[in-house]
């Protein structure tokens, strides 16, 4: 039992949070679903008109292939040449693209009023993460020629100065050698929840400040408080909500761009192991 | 006797409201708050000694400040997902 069950949601029979009342749709259809198709739509919306007109080999002119372009040098330039170095990175740039503008498409969707975002189910976030790390672990294999050796990329070599070292060495390197493999497990798994918990944190943020109107409401209603503070804490709440909710448009690309960073950053380390 | 009774009525509301939960991401908020302040500080010494590379410097805060805040917003979200379980 939580404090919030006291809420009556006006809407909860036209709409719960997973579910849109849309006839003619089973129901295992759900509205994170139709969140992601609209987002890819978007996406396509945007991208496949200026792909023709770059295939076609014409200068980008107007703002919309500007802007397009500067998103896609930026990351270009930024994000995969220093991580995975001037050989390789070409391969893996419309994966880097496709995961950062997808993924600010769906961050965005949740700003706009009655929508969401798709990303702040951990379902949609894990399906992510498990792609970036198979994409991750199959170049790793693939660069160093075959799953042993990049297994052996994952041992530590440490210098046996010193008595204490050259007994626990050994010790030492077993340990770390399997602490490296559940890194390499965790790092995806913290990869999804970072970005999920991101955006639930974002909204459930808004959610809390917009229910303290509701909150205050009930109470001066049900004469447990003064009716001079429902005015004040309206208004405090909604330019709080305003001010959270910039943030959160900033937090949404943010948290689009440490993902793909970090996605190319772990192609680079499998890639190109330091020791 | 009225002192016991108050006490253990703050306690069982504190812990049926998912008291510890709160404890829980009050001290997230504490690490993610550390965290960005030393990061915001070294970012800021670096500006003051080289304020040509300014932009770079605050570009590399502002990954690192999403990382370290990535950390502290897990330890709320499970803290969040305790309060309504438990």
């Amino acid at each position: 039992m939580s404090p919030l069950d006291a809420l009556h949601d006006p809407f909860a029979e036209s709409a719960d949070s997973y579910h849109w009342i849309v006839w003619h749709l089973p129901p295992w259809v759900s509205k994170f679903m139709i969140l992601e198709t609209i987002s890819a739509i978007i996406v396509l919306a945007v991208f496949i008109p200026v792909a023709r007109r770059i295939a076609r080999g014409d200068v980008p002119r107007g703002r919309l292939a500007h802007f397009v372009e500067s998103i896609l040098l930026f990351i270009r330039d930024e994000v995969a040449i220093p991580t995975i170095g001037e050989h390789d990175y070409k391969r893996f740039l419309p994966l880097l693209w496709t995961l950062f503008v997808f993924i600010a498409t769906m961050n965005l969707l949740g700003m706009i009023p009655y929508m969401g975002s798709p990303t702040a189910s951990i379902a949609v976030t894990g399906v992510l993460a498990l792609v970036a790390f198979f994409v991750i672990h199959y170049n790793g294999i693939k660069a160093n020629h075959g799953f042993g050796k990049y297994a052996k990329t994952f041992r530590v070599k440490l210098d046996r100065e010193g008595k204490l070292l050259q007994i626990m060495a050994p010790v030492i390197e077993f340990g770390v050698f399997w602490l490296e493999i559940a890194t390499a497990f965790i790092r995806g798994i913290v990869l999804a929840i970072r970005l999920f918990a991101n955006m639930l944190a974002g909204h459930t943020t808004l959610f809390v400040v917009l229910s303290f109107i509701y909150m205050v409401g009930l109470a001066v209603e049900q004469a447990l408080m003064h009716g001079g503070f429902f005015w004040p804490v309206t208004i405090t709440s909604v330019l709080t909500l305003v001010a959270l909710s910039l943030l959160e448009i900033f937090v949404g690309l943010l948290q689009a761009f440490v993902f793909v960073f970090l996605t190319s950053t772990f192609i680079g380390m499998a890639m190109h192991p330091e020791h | 006797m009225k002192l016991m009774t108050r006490v253990a009525l703050m306690a069982f509301l504190f812990l049926m409201f998912g008291g510890l939960a709160g404890i829980g991401m009050g001290l997230a908020a504490i690490g993610a708050g550390i965290g960005i302040g030393l990061i915001g500080h070294s970012a800021l010494a670096g500006i003051a000694r080289q304020p040509e590379q300014a932009g770079a410097i605050r570009g590399t805060m502002i990954l690192m400040a999403a990382l370290v805040e990535g950390v502290a917003l897990i330890a709320v979200v499970f803290c969040l997902v305790l309060s309504f379980i438990a």
